[in-house]
């Protein structure tokens, strides 16, 4: 990926004031000056508390340890000289290294930004999915064979579900194709922010590690939903799922602002409310969801942290364990949808491209939007059905069946889009209906879930473990694959082979159907969430779902090495492979270090295919945009 | 106009198709084993969703494999589709209108005459109090006591926890936990009822088939909220008895608490 934008820097940068080469490379500056920091504090706290067993760690001083480190890390991976030394009125002295090593330091490029959260993402998918095989693994046989105890599974279960809700399925596409193409679809060169941008990504892989390093204080056996009182009992590697998931929520928060600015402010002339992408729809509206909702788990996860280490007992036995479940879900419904609606953008993008044809109802797509972020906060407590009296519940199961219905809009946008079009079967489109089908699946398993008596039967089994997989995997994964098929040729300028992209997408497709919709019916057959060992009758069923998953598994290692293939050595491509309308495709692939040669100005909007006519019919701007300064409409032509 | 009629043709038959082969899978049990009166309710519900959720789930995939197969493009071609539109109201009206029907029915049938069901269940337990058990969940335990008897933490013969219930009978449960949530679940009664510290709460099950663990694995009592090392392990083997049997358990419990005393 060493572009011709390296060639550009040498030489530009010099003329700014004193230029700090850090001594070491970013990263390991970081690690440096975050370990010291941890060291420095954990060390400072124990000498206070002297503990009487002597130890030279505990919770409290691991936990005002993580706050150095987590600074510490910031400042020495280019936070000092582009932070800090600016606030005490010194100038911003950063070199932005050049070639691959972009991506090992602070930038503030946000297709930097981009690709450093799309490669994080999918390494700690890969990561999580591990996990996920080694504990299906485990699952072959009733009795423990792969994890030496109990809590080791548990432990797993808890970091697999961690990291892909926290650092996956609501990094992946807000911040890898978020940050990349936002600005790209707008007609912007940049972020509002791009120092915010920097720093909002380099939280992630502190969020990410933090995690992982759980086991050595013992691991969590609490799941990624911590419930309460058992988080206070649960090992002290409890404390790392705070500090982790608050680290990353304080990553999506920076990038929603970002987001949110750059949507407002930064259009290009002619790029109108009505005429703005499906895609960056969805991700504003993602982020006004962030925008609420992050700084409420953030709380509640810092309240949980004070509950171990005062302890303040919010949540203990002198306290309300059941608002942990509350609080935590006030956040975890609104998140699905933090998930789910950048899925819906790239469907809606990747359609009208491949089926040749104008988007259909694009209107009800935006109502969709809307209606489902504000309503999205309404449905939380249908997580807690077994906690409540019946009469509680209906409000709620009110709620969750209203809320399908602006989820079906997706649909009839969908559908009425591919009705009478023209279908080009590519990858992206393939992933794209297979996301169509999953989440039609994960949906209506969704109504009995909803549904009071039903819940109480099949609640906390697998078959909710069935239907969240459907909705996060079959949905959002398989978009976010999709995307990736779409994108990378833009990113990388190297197209993907489609043959391979093929057998791979239905590689997926099976191994993901088979997996999970045999656990409907481990489900219905008795099989609990979240156990290591299980009744001997269950054997069977758990056998096939293993191997089910481990073809999964090979499906999606099988898929990365075909990106990887791509990325190395894939043909060259052109600015507009898939003939597409949106912005993104107007500018080279791979973008050149200002996205655009000048700002385009955009006369009509992105989905006029054929005869389909030019003015979008949402929101038709109030005044005429004059293109000033009067320049050529490189932007979208008929 | 044709297409129309074709897809609709096409997705009449497969929801046919699909609703025929439903009837036995539901005649099969997808329940796996329901052997009370609450679970029957449950079952109903999930049999009446399952038939109206197919034609749904029919008509998407339909649609989709419909326009895979006759609107994909020629492979030389890349020319955008000749019908563009980008509204459709009768269409548009009647997916809105056929989807607000479909949930607000779901919530009234069968979510609130489903719980209405289990509320009529609960009232006539209360009304005529057949059995009390007292149910204490803690890490990684089930105990069992019925007052009405004076029976404390009954255990079988192997001394393990174990809960023995009149078939037939609405039997309360009082649920406590004396350190974190736990989940009261026996998968074959098709309940189950968070246990959380600091409250007490009740459920009702009434189990209709004289059944038991090691005949039957779903007729067990499971915790279903994760609580520590010994999750997988907290559960506790469920006997239900004819009454005459039931009674006789009861005396000889009795007997042997007074003689353990």
């Amino acid at each position: 990926m060493a572009t011709e934008m390296g060639a550009q820097h040498t030489g530009e940068k010099e003329e700014s004031a004193p230029q700090h080469r850090p001594s070491l490379p970013p990263v390991l500056r970081g690690m440096v000056w975050g370990g010291i920091a941890f060291a420095l504090l954990n060390f400072f706290v124990i000498a206070i508390q002297r503990p009487e067993y002597g130890a030279l760690v505990s919770e409290v001083s691991v936990s005002v340890g993580m706050g150095g480190a987590l600074i510490g890390w910031l400042l020495g991976i280019g936070g000092y000289e582009t932070w800090l030394l600016p606030w005490f009125g010194r100038p911003a002295a950063w070199r932005e290294p050049e070639g691959w090593q972009r991506y090992f330091s602070f930038s503030t490029d946000h297709k930097v930004i981009g690709i450093q959260y799309l490669i994080t993402a999918t390494g700690t998918f890969l990561v999580a999915g591990m996990v996920a095989m080694a504990m299906r693994y485990n699952l072959m046989t009733p009795s423990l064979n792969l994890f030496p105890t109990s809590v080791a599974y548990e432990s797993a279960v808890s970091i697999h579900g961690t990291l892909m809700l926290f650092a996956v399925s609501v990094v992946a596409i807000v911040g890898g194709f978020g940050n990349y193409f936002v600005p790209l679809m707008i007609g912007a060169k940049d972020m509002v922010f791009p120092r915010l941008n920097g720093i909002s990504y380099w939280l992630i892989p502190f969020g990410v590690l933090t995690i992982l390093l759980s086991p050595l204080l013992g691991g969590f056996v609490t799941g990624w939903t911590g419930y309460e009182p058992l988080a206070a009992r649960s090992p002290s590697g409890q404390i790392f799922y705070y500090i982790g998931v608050f680290t990353l929520g304080l990553s999506s928060l920076l990038t929603a602002v970002n987001v949110i600015a750059t949507t407002v402010f930064l259009r290009a002339p002619g790029v109108t409310w009505g005429r703005l992408p499906m895609f960056v729809w969805a991700m504003l509206v993602t982020s006004l969801l962030n925008l609420y909702w992050v700084p409420s788990i953030g709380t509640t996860f810092i309240l949980g942290l004070l509950d171990r280490l005062v302890p303040t007992d919010f949540f203990g036995q002198g306290g309300l364990p059941l608002a942990w479940q509350s609080l935590f879900w006030l956040f975890g419904h609104p998140e699905v949808y933090i998930i789910m609606l950048p899925a819906w953008g790239i469907w809606l993008e990747v359609l009208p491209v491949f089926a040749r044809k104008t988007l259909f109802a694009q209107r009800w797509a935006l109502i969709g939007f809307i209606v489902i972020m504000l309503m999205s906060n309404l449905v939380w407590a249908h997580h807690m059905f077994t906690d409540m009296g019946n009469a509680e519940m209906i409000p709620f199961m009110l709620f969750t069946e209203l809320i399908s219905i602006p989820t079906g809009f997706m649909y009839l946008v969908a559908l009425g889009t591919m009705w009478r079009s023209r279908i080009r079967l590519t990858t992206p489109m393939i992933l794209v209906l297979m996301s169509l089908f999953n989440f039609l699946i994960g949906g209506l398993s969704g109504v009995f879930l909803a549904d009071g008596p039903v819940n109480l039967a099949v609640h906390d089994s697998y078959f909710v473990v069935a239907h969240f997989h459907y909705t996060i995997i079959g949905g959002m994964v398989f978009a976010w694959l999709a995307g990736m098929y779409y994108w990378l040729p833009k990113i990388t300028g190297h197209a993907i082979n489609e043959v391979w992209g093929k057998i791979n997408a239905v590689a997926i497709f099976i191994g993901f159907n088979a997996t999970f919709g045999q656990m409907f019916l481990a489900g219905m057959h008795g099989m609990n969430r979240r156990i290591a060992l299980y009744p001997a009758y269950l054997a069977h069923q758990n056998l096939w779902i293993s191997i089910s998953a481990f073809v999964l598994g090979a499906a999606f290692a099988s898929t990365m090495v075909n990106f990887g293939i791509a990325w190395v050595r894939g043909r060259q491509v052109g600015a507009n492979p898939w003939d597409a309308k949106t912005l993104e495709w107007k500018t080279a692939s791979p973008p050149p270090k200002e996205n655009f040669e000048e700002i385009p100005v955009v006369t009509e909007g992105f989905y006029g295919y054929g005869n389909a006519g030019a003015e979008p019919e949402i929101f038709v701007p109030r005044v005429a945009v004059a293109a000033d300064p009067p320049a050529p409409p490189t932007g979208v032509s008929g | 106009m044709r297409h129309i009629w074709i897809f609709g043709a096409i997705w009449v038959v497969l929801t046919a198709i699909a609703e025929w082969a439903l009837s036995s899978y539901i005649a099969s049990d997808p329940f796996y084993s329901v052997e009370g009166v609450q679970a029957h309710i449950a079952l109903d519900a999930f049999d009446f969703l399952l038939r109206l959720v197919v034609p749904v789930g029919t008509f998407v995939t339909v649609f989709i494999l419909y326009s895979i197969l006759r609107f994909r493009a020629d492979r030389s071609s890349q020319q955008d589709s000749p019908h563009q539109f980008r509204y459709n109201p009768a269409f548009t009206w009647s997916w809105v209108g056929v989807s607000i029907a479909l949930n607000l029915l779901f919530v009234i049938h069968p979510g609130i005459t489903g719980l209405q069901q289990l509320w009529a269940s609960a009232a006539h337990a209360q009304a005529s109090s057949e059995v009390d058990v007292e149910v204490s969940a803690s890490q990684w335990e089930w105990q069992f006591s019925y007052p009405q008897y004076g029976l404390e933490d009954v255990v079988n013969q192997d001394g393990q926890d174990e809960l023995v219930l009149p078939e037939g009978k609405t039997v309360k449960f009082t649920l406590e936990s004396e350190d974190v949530v736990h989940g009261f679940w026996i998968p074959a009664l098709g309940q189950k009822k968070d246990v959380i510290p600091g409250m007490t709460r009740t459920i009702y099950f009434t189990p209709t088939v004289a059944d038991d663990t090691s005949h039957n694995p779903m007729m067990r009592v499971q915790c279903t909220v994760i609580c520590g090392a010994g999750h997988p392990y907290m559960e506790a083997d469920v006997r239900v008895l004819p009454q005459a049997q039931f009674d006789a358990w009861v005396q000889q419990q009795k007997k042997l608490s007074a003689s353990g005393s």
